[in-house]
């Protein structure tokens, strides 16, 4: 059980100014350095005692990591740029509705104000074991204690368990899955730029991270292609409440329509495993459909194939098939009544 | 006069109905009001407590040496710190406790009993300390299977809790889980049951939910050397709390002192002790003064919570709509301690309709859960849940509207409640009227998906004890103290009530709060009783004010008393030479005319009367999510009389903030193996301004008859009606009947596909 103790535990905060000044200092400081970007998912663990870094780089001087801008083959846009921003911004709101919109669902006002898109991709999972402390198997231990029989796993995955079922929490991460960003990590030697749906793994690769970054790594930049801009965009996100919670599943997706005909299409949903997952079999098979009821019907049963549920989380399943085939098929009115 | 309890029914007021700011308010909203962990003292220490990782334990040993020895720790208790005490029940007002429970609450002695319950205590020169010492206290557990549900704590082979609980019915040999068993009867319900066309029978379960307030527990403790003790805290009850601590810690109650502090709510959930008595004991170890304050987490694990429960419900109707049975078991989890709100669940289930033929079963069974508190019209809303969901399913089977099928059946005055004497005059059947005359009822709800739900709730109210004390300042000013913690807003109504009697401008009264050596003795701030009983209290010291007032008038004018005239402030006489004075005037004439005045009364009120409420609410199901959207949401209440409309309105909405989040989405999640996984609001999700309509409010004044202003008591009923509301909305958007809380999305579509499977099937058949 953790215990909340609301304060901050003793560590050396290094606050750089520059990116290429991070770099140097995560490059000297390796795995003893937590870098710190908007702090909603680092302070928990700070201050719960369960993560104990000797090292907090804080983020929040480096101004290079900031902002949006508008490239010739796309939008760059900083890491350490706010959700808000990202949200409000008029070229992403025109170009990249999905992302728009899927920044615009994430917590609070108050958390996008100071949350980062960095932070949102990079955010570790919600699993309340995990969180607590508990010597599970991603936390190094060999045991998952939200599938146990008394575990409690209304929110864990049912797609890509291996081991561990926890799932990742973005809300921005299938939006970008759709519009095929591309996310840029530097060190401080290299710079390496890799497509947003392999920044993210699941346990069967490692079992501690969400993602590839590596020690010594910032992530400084994520940039979004005019390919998908102005497709079809769909987001969705389903939480308990209308503000501040995780999604219990989110879906995006972009398409182009040409002829009535779904011509190029890319989904993605979030938090149905322990990373975001795009849809490629479904993908395959709407190509050449109708944006219609039963491509979408056709598209939640594909998407679904496969799913195991826990104890607690069978009603995923229905939830993501309902979710993907709104996605495809559009939000039209059900036969139910 | 007040003496003759009768209601002033020409009801022709200045000041009552008017809505000036809060006398308190702007020292609240600019951080200026002291708060129970705002309070400090030179030398103070801060402490913390060990609480039990475990539902069920033995525990062997408690090993606080290292922990004692940790520089910075000025001292560690346990639970062999405490004395021993036989049982002892007291009535707070929502509720009887057991001093000997609260004790074993306060620190486990053998036996730890759920997650979160307190082992030691700890006091250190600062909180980070005291945390670190928590850690080096070593505690031997042998962990025992726990009984976490009714279910399973009513099973014949369960965990016993507490070893040395026994009930009427099982007999002295018998250990159990089950407390109390109360049963209700009325008529012969196989003879009614037998009169009815339609029968509806239903299981419900609702979850354990917390009261929420925002602000944590807290308490400095500072014991002096004469043995005296002080206590400043944020309670719902000063007096309760010197009544508990005295107990507890077996220190006579004339030398403890409890000093309110303002209180960041309450709900029912500060009615008790917890913290109290630790932050006492530490401090006459130590000699200083301790502060002890909660975390969210302790809040959530250790205190507050009211039961979730079991509640089967049978209920018939003939054909043209009258109900003519009813029968209910219903169990309800105690927490760790007997004492859950069962018996008023049992009391209000069907205490709104005339029912001929019932039998009610209720029982109070501990599981290894906390020990539950009372919460705002405690154990009314899960029965409501039940009762007014299958009412719902019976009008319709009779094709009646819902809120003529309960006008149809209303409790009236002299019908009989269904459990005690009948009805004086209630509100019952003006406030489904008004609902019925709404603005939302007439309003057409369009739209896929869409459905509209009622529901009522009934609630007793209480009286009891109140004290109040008018002075009346040298300038024609006022202050008032009451015993009564401001929870809802009551300074504004204790000052409006003085106004009103004397005449002088509401914002020239200062309402106090006073402590407990400072005014006489007063119940707790709850069973909506303050502006009833406290606010009685005042409308009769302030008349002790002005029959004061009127003797020095007619000392100054030679007269009698009774030729002195007193009329909207104004002192006059038949003789007309002599000049009116008003109460500004004649204050200057106090010392000349014998001294200062001050008014008092005490008062133990003996004239509650029920409080009724219904509520209307518009949803929108997403049945490809289980997602339901409250569009619209009104609530008609009974206040008997509103002093202040803004704070009844406030308490109005607020209950039904309550009731939707209850509803919808607030629930505590045990492991199996009995620990809290939702310990933090996250988890726990009350509902937030994004979650919530604009709650209407209709306040409808069917004036107390017994109560010289007409004050019903407004805190609380407004949370019942919401849960069965929102259901029954759900229920007329898609067909689906939830019978279990919360309706969160992941239960709702579960529902919505089971029903769907269900239909498929039955297609399936009957093509086959």
């Amino acid at each position: 059980m953790a215990v909340i103790r609301d304060v901050m535990p003793s560590f050396d905060l290094l606050q750089p100014n520059s990116a290429d000044e991070a770099r140097n200092i995560l490059a000297q400081r390796g795995s003893d350095a937590w870098v710190l970007a908007g702090g909603l998912d680092s302070f928990d663990w700070l201050k719960d005692r369960i993560k104990r870094p000797k090292v907090v780089v804080d983020l929040s001087g480096v101004d290079e990591l900031r902002g949006i801008r508008v490239k010739s083959d796309g939008v760059e846009i900083g890491a350490m740029t706010t959700l808000t921003e990202v949200a409000q911004n008029p070229v992403i709101r025109e170009n990249y509705g999905v992302l728009a919109d899927a920044a615009s669902m994430v917590a609070s006002p108050q958390i996008r104000n100071q949350g980062t898109i960095g932070g949102n991709l990079s955010q570790d999972t919600r699993c309340w074991y995990y969180r607590a402390g508990w010597p599970c198997y991603r936390a190094g231990g060999n045991i998952c204690y939200a599938d146990t029989p008394e575990g409690r796993n209304r929110e864990h995955a049912i797609l890509g368990a291996d081991r561990c079922v926890a799932v990742n929490p973005s809300d921005t991460a299938p939006a970008f899955i759709v519009l095929d960003a591309k996310f840029v990590i530097r060190s401080r030697k290299d710079e390496r730029v890799i497509d947003a749906e392999d920044y993210f793994i699941g346990p069967d690769v490692d079992i501690t991270r969400l993602h590839v970054l590596q020690p010594g790594e910032l992530f400084t930049a994520v940039r979004i292609p005019f390919t998908w801009a102005s497709s079809r965009f769909y987001f969705e996100k389903i939480r308990d409440r209308n503000v501040w919670d995780f999604p219990l599943l989110n879906v995006a997706s972009a398409m182009f329509v040409s002829n009535g005909r779904i011509d190029r299409v890319r989904i993605a949903v979030n938090a149905a495993a322990a990373r975001p997952l795009r849809l490629k079999s479904v993908e395959r098979a709407v190509r050449g459909m109708p944006p219609d009821a039963a491509t979408g019907e056709m598209a939640g049963k594909r998407a679904v194939q496969g799913a195991v549920p826990l104890q607690f989380n069978a009603y995923k399943i229905p939830l993501m098939r309902n979710l993907v085939k709104r996605a495809i098929g559009g939000v039209e009115e059900a036969k139910w009544a | 006069m007040a003496e003759d309890n009768q209601a002033d029914s020409s009801a022709s007021f200045r000041v009552i109905g008017t809505r000036p700011i809060r006398h308190d308010g702007i020292d609240k909203v600019t951080g200026r009001a002291k708060y129970g962990a705002d309070y400090s003292f030179p030398g103070m220490l801060h402490g913390k407590v060990l609480r039990s990782p475990h539902a069920h334990a033995r525990i062997k040993s408690i090993n606080t040496a290292k922990a004692a020895s940790l520089p910075g720790v000025a001292a560690v208790i346990t639970g062999a710190d405490l004395p021993t005490i036989a049982s002892r029940t007291e009535n707070l007002g929502e509720g009887v406790v057991n001093s000997r429970y609260i004790s074993l609450n306060v620190l486990a002695r053998d036996k730890v009993l759920y997650d979160g319950h307190a082992i030691a205590a700890v006091a250190a020169s600062n909180i980070h300390i005291a945390d670190e010492a928590l850690k080096l206290i070593e505690v031997d557990y042998e962990v025992l299977p726990s009984a976490m549900t009714v279910d399973a704590a009513m099973k014949p082979a369960a965990p016993i809790i507490l070893e040395e609980l026994r009930n009427k019915e099982e007999g002295p040999d018998k250990e159990t889980n089950v407390a109390n068993h109360i049963r209700f009867t009325r008529g012969e319900l196989a003879e009614g049951f037998a009169t009815a066309d339609f029968v509806v029978e239903q299981a419900f379960t609702t979850a354990m939910v917390h009261q929420g307030y925002i602000e944590p527990h807290n308490a400095v403790g500072i014991y002096s050397n004469n043995g005296f003790a002080t206590i400043y805290c944020s309670t719902q009850g000063t007096f309760a709390v010197r009544s508990l601590t005295s107990q507890v810690l077996q220190i006579p109650e004339g030398q403890i002192k409890v000093v309110p502090a303002e209180i960041g709510g309450g709900f029912g959930g500060k009615l008790g002790i917890y913290l109290e008595p630790l932050a006492v004991l530490l401090s006459k170890k130590t000699g200083r003064p301790v502060k002890m304050v909660m975390t969210r987490a302790e809040v959530l694990r250790a205190t507050g919570p009211t039961s979730g429960s079991k509640i089967r419900c049978k209920m018939g109707a003939t054909r043209d709509g009258k109900l003519v049975a009813a029968e209910i078991w219903m169990a309800y989890e105690a927490g760790a301690f007997p004492g859950s709100p069962v018996g008023a669940g049992a009391m209000t289930i069907i205490a709104s309709y005339q029912i001929p033929n019932f039998v009610i079963d209720a029982y109070d069974v501990i599981v290894n859960r906390p020990k539950t508190a009372a919460y705002r019209a405690p154990g009314a809303s899960n029965a409501a849940f039940a009762s007014e969901t299958v009412i719902d399913a019976l009008a319709g089977l009779c094709r009646i509207d819902p809120i003529d099928f309960r006008i149809m059946n209303a409790v009236r005055e002299g019908s009989a409640q269904s459990a005690g004497p009948p009805f004086k005059r209630i509100g019952y059947f003006e406030t489904l009227e008004a609902i019925k005359n709404s603005a939302h009822n007439k309003s057409k709800l369009e739209g896929l998906f869409r459905g509209r739900g009622v529901a009522s709730g009934f609630w007793f109210n209480a009286g009891l004890q109140s004290s109040a004390v008018v002075n009346l300042h040298v300038d024609g000013t006022a202050s008032v103290m009451t015993g009564s913690v401001d929870i809802g807003g009551s300074r504004a109504s204790m000052a409006i009530i003085t106004a009103e009697v004397l005449g002088i401008d509401v914002t020239t009264v200062r309402p106090l709060v006073g402590d407990t050596d400072s005014i006489g003795h007063t119940d707790v701030t709850g069973g909506s009783r303050t502006t009833l009983a406290s606010g009685q209290a005042v409308y009769e010291a302030a008349h002790d004010v002005l029959r004061q007032l009127k003797e020095r008038a007619a000392r100054l004018w030679e007269k009698k008393p009774d030729e002195i005239k007193f009329a909207d402030g104004v002192f006059s006489s038949a003789d007309e030479k002599i000049s009116p004075l008003s109460v500004k005037q004649l204050c200057r004439q106090l010392a000349k005319t014998g001294g200062p005045v001050t008014g008092k009364a005490t008062i133990n009120a003996r004239n509650a009367a029920p409080a009724f409420a219904c509520t209307m609410v518009d949803v929108e199901v997403d049945p490809d999510t289980g997602k339901v959207r409250v569009l619209r949401c009104t609530i008609a209440q009974d206040a008997g009389r509103a002093i202040h409309p803004s704070y009844v309105e406030g308490q109005m909405q607020g209950g039904t903030a309550q009731g939707i989040g209850w509803a919808l989405n607030e629930e505590y999640v045990y492991d199996r193996d009995g620990r809290l996984r939702n310990t933090g609001l996250l988890d726990y999700r009350m509902p937030t301004c994004l979650d919530l309509p604009l709650i209407e409010t209709v306040i409808v004044e069917v004036p107390n008859p017994a109560h010289p202003l007409g004050i019903r008591g407004v805190g609380e009923v407004s949370i019942v009606p919401p849960p069965a509301a929102v259901a029954n909305a759900i229920y007329n958007a898609i067909g689906v009947r939830m019978t279990e809380l919360p309706m969160s999305p992941p239960r709702l579509l579960k529902a919505i596909l089971k029903r769907r499977h269900a239909e498929a099937e039955m297609t399936n058949a009957a093509a086959d």
